[in-house]
């Protein structure tokens, strides 16, 4: 039986048309993966179905009855949860507050905060997600993973109908998705619509029912997953086939451009040491947590070293404006609070780091800027209406290009990249990678940290992994595999 | 909790910041004691209790906008203008029952938090902004009312100025009102889900209004409750002075008010804050007010000293929280891997 049904839900954006006469329907008792590319609508439609965003045209039918079009309310009261790609929790509170503060009535709740009976009930739900975190652990000091969890323990706090993931496994270490997993397969069991938003193909294939394929804001196909395979969806996804980047070696590396010597920050890690040459690309992997995006923040100069050396084709580095003098750029792991200004226009973004290039006595040059940014758009097809597009309109993936590209505008030498694919669809993912080769080919370095595994084998010609603070180890790109990584990663001797 | 992994609570934090403000009380008492002796006599101690009274009833709903990531600067004439209103009724219309003038006087209040709310909450005009023009508009208002002319001590009744004076047990029903109101808030914000909500509305707005919670509507109360909690302030200030001047009653009252509130520790920008540490705050706000005074400090340096001393206050504040904070997301981190 039909729970969700879209009715030719359609929505702009401005100009831009991001759902077009969508007919979606998600059934009791099934898990749905919506899939399709960045910008192709996936989120809108979630966003619709949980009342966050009210369509310009058609309507949404929950259990037969109609939504009221863009009301939150009105969706939670008929079971609709969504949890997003980033946790949105209230970091002041404790993980039980967090996980009970709308219960009840919206407006005027008498309620008693009973402790003692939700601190048992959050561990309960808590415990069915297989996470031990205690319920009066306040957030802002927990990891994202756990934030992840504590947003799903929210979720299944209320009689859910329906439930929405919007992406959540790329931050979670793979035995946290086994458990969501576990945890959605559960809850389809006991009838429970689940509609997933994902992007890892072997993901969507081990965990669907169904799946219906978005691109360009139209639906293209519902279909089984017994009908469904790999090369279909891609196919699909893009209309057009694309070839998986072969893992071709660098024919040339170079001499070592960045080396760090006994590199430390007191709690996150300590006694790091690598070298990246001229036509690396460097991968870091390793476990959410072990240290990873902390060791390219105090390489940058973002944060804080105890100990050691950083130093560029000799020269040491030790501040965040001799970093980006030697021609460093950092990529950040969180694009929406560290990589970009959302709330500025994609040319502001673009520009940000570049003004000493495009200013002169401190006058913004605008026509140069211009030039800059939409050469960057235009190289790294990122989908704009105009320049003047805030960046916090464009989708993830797009976001992504945006925050990449800003560092492109200078002749950099060596790009630190933290989860350049979090998030992002599998098209823009592979261009994504084919814009970092074709770096490291000029004769640049790129030091890259990926929680995904496929990633982490294919795009580096070399890979460190992390544990706990400290490098365990290095792999060839010939002997790393995924057993070999996650041996170190996880501190099993092989 | 055979499965719970020891998080870091906050109570530590706030413990920690709480025995600091206490620490800092004590202190004070010692040097304005040793200064002068008579700030330790019980007339000085009765009007120090008298004055942090009515800064505390100011104070709780103070915090409660605070939290909510708001700020209310009107304050001030809000107390000016119900203590007025108050004034003027009780002086032409003396057959009034005393209940009945202080419910006016919270009703003034109220009205005034209302359009705060109203501004901020539906038209959604920044706190600061919207408050600092009410600050004005409810000043002007007092003159209007008053016609420039003030309520003197013999046009109220001697039973309003016995509120500062008298009470059950012989606790003065001014100490009686603000230990309410300090309670009410205190179940308030520990034990219903709706005190909760106002922490999480500051803590992440944007996440608040998608967990469905009535983000404008709670806003809206939690500016009606710091109105009334100011008019209840202003009845209290007829009852302790005996005097409405619409020129100075209340006036500048916000500062200390907000002083009190950042002091005990409520972050500025929404989230977290308590009703004890507020308390605490009060308190040191009141004595510092009332000891400089005492030990013959000029006006003039009075300023000077308490701006200084609340700026001294909030920055070692500010770097405890900070080193605890560090420490407690390191073990987090460790813990976490």
């Amino acid at each position: 039986m039909a729970v969700v049904e879209c009715r030719q839900v359609s929505k702009w954006y401005g100009t831009a048309k991001v759902l077009d006469d969508v007919d979606f329907t998600a059934n009791e008792a099934e898990i749905h993966v919506i899939l399709g590319e960045n910008g192709a609508g996936k989120s809108t439609l979630v966003k619709v179905i949980a009342g966050l965003v009210s369509p310009d045209r058609g309507q949404v039918l929950l259990r037969g009855a109609a939504l009221k079009a863009g009301s939150v309310a009105a969706a939670q009261a008929q079971g609709v949860a969504l949890i997003h790609q980033e946790p949105r929790l209230f970091p002041d509170l404790s993980v039980m507050e967090n996980i009970w503060i709308d219960q009840g009535s919206g407006w005027w709740s008498r309620r008693r905060f009973r402790l003692s009976r939700m601190a048992g009930r959050t561990r309960e739900l808590l415990g069915r997600l297989g996470s031990s975190v205690s319920p009066d652990a306040r957030v802002a000091f927990l990891s994202v993973a756990d934030q992840q969890m504590i947003d799903i323990a929210a979720a299944l706090r209320k009689d859910l109908k329906v439930l929405i993931v919007d992406e959540p496994t790329a931050s979670l270490t793979p035995a946290e998705v086994g458990n969501l997993f576990r945890v959605m397969r559960e809850l389809r069991d006991q009838g429970v619509a689940v509609i997933f938003i994902g992007h890892r193909l072997e993901e969507i294939l081990e965990i669907s029912d169904r799946i219906t394929v978005l691109r360009d804001g139209r639906l293209v196909r519902t279909l089984s997953r017994d009908e469904a395979n790999e090369d279909e969806l891609i196919r699909l996804m893009i209309g057009r086939d694309i070839e998986a980047v072969a893992h071709a070696p660098t024919a040339a590396v170079g001499e070592v451009l960045l080396s760090v010597r006994d590199l430390s920050a007191a709690g996150h890690f300590s006694d790091v040491s690598l070298d990246v040459r001229r036509g690396e690309i460097v991968g870091i992997g390793g476990l959410v947590g072990s240290g990873r995006s902390e060791v390219l923040e105090a390489i940058f100069g973002v944060r804080p070293r105890s100990t050691g050396v950083v130093s560029v084709g000799g020269r040491s580095i030790g501040s965040l404006a001799q970093a980006v003098a030697s021609g460093m750029g950092l990529v950040p792991e969180d694009r929406g609070r560290y990589g970009l200004v959302l709330l500025s226009s994609v040319l502001n973004n673009v520009s940000a780091p570049n003004l000493d290039l495009t200013s002169r006595l401190g006058i913004r040059r605008p026509r140069r800027e211009q030039r800059n940014a939409q050469d960057i758009v235009a190289r790294l097809r990122i989908r704009v209406s105009s320049l003047a597009q805030l960046a916090g309109q464009l989708s993830g993936g797009n976001q992504q290009r945006v925050s990449l590209g800003k560092w492109l505008v200078r002749d950099l030498d060596i790009l630190l990249v933290d989860e350049p694919t979090r998030g992002v669809d599998i098209g823009s993912k592979r261009e994504i990678h084919g814009l970092l080769r074709q770096f490291a080919d000029s004769g640049k370095a790129v030091l890259l940290v990926s929680s995904d595994m496929r990633e982490l084998l294919e795009v580096p010609d070399r890979i460190l992994v992390m544990r706990e603070g400290r490098i365990t180890g290095g792999l060839s790109i010939d002997e790393a595999d995924e057993e070999s990584v996650m041996r170190l990663a996880a501190g099993i001797a092989a | 909790m055979s499965t719970g992994r020891p998080g870091v609570s906050w109570g530590v934090l706030i413990r920690v910041r709480e025995a600091g403000i206490a620490a800092v009380i004590v202190a004070l008492i010692a040097v304005f004691g040793l200064l002068n002796p008579r700030f330790l006599n019980a007339e000085n101690l009765g009007a120090i209790v008298l004055s942090v009274g009515i800064l505390m009833i100011l104070a709780i709903g103070q915090m409660l906008v605070i939290v909510t990531r708001n700020i209310d600067l009107s304050v001030g004439s809000v107390l000016g203008l119900s203590a007025m209103v108050m004034g003027m009724v009780g002086r032409d219309l003396p057959q009034v029952p005393i209940p009945l003038l202080i419910l006016i006087a919270m009703a003034v209040g109220a009205l005034a938090g209302a359009l705060n709310g109203v501004l901020v909450a539906v038209a959604q005009v920044p706190a600061i902004i919207a408050t600092l023009g009410t600050l004005a508009i409810f000043r002007g208002l007092t003159f209007l009312v008053s016609n420039n002319v003030q309520v003197d001590p013999e046009d109220i009744d001697d039973r309003v100025q016995d509120l500062a004076a008298e009470g059950p047990l012989g606790i003065p029903w001014l100490v009686i009102f603000a230990i309410i109101v300090v309670a009410v808030a205190w179940w308030f914000t520990t034990r219903t889900m709706t005190g909760k909500r106002l922490y999480a509305i500051g803590s992440n707005p944007e996440a608040a209004r998608m967990r469905g919670l009535n983000v404008r509507g709670l806003t809206f109360l939690v500016f009606v409750t710091m109105g009334a909690l100011a008019g209840l302030g202003g009845a209290m200030y007829v009852a302790r002075f005996a005097t409405v001047n619409p020129a100075d009653a209340g006036l500048g009252f916000e500062l200390a008010v907000i002083s009190a509130v950042v002091i005990g520790g409520t972050n500025i920008f929404g989230g977290s804050g308590t009703v004890l540490g507020t308390v605490l705050g009060t308190v040191l706000v009141g004595i510092l007010a009332n000891g400089l005074t005492v030990v013959g400090v000029s006006g003039f340096w009075q300023r000077f000293a308490s701006g200084a001393i609340i700026l001294l206050a909030i920055v070692a504040d500010a770097f405890v929280r900070r080193r605890i904070e560090a420490r407690q997301s390191q073990e987090t981190t460790v813990r976490s891997t």
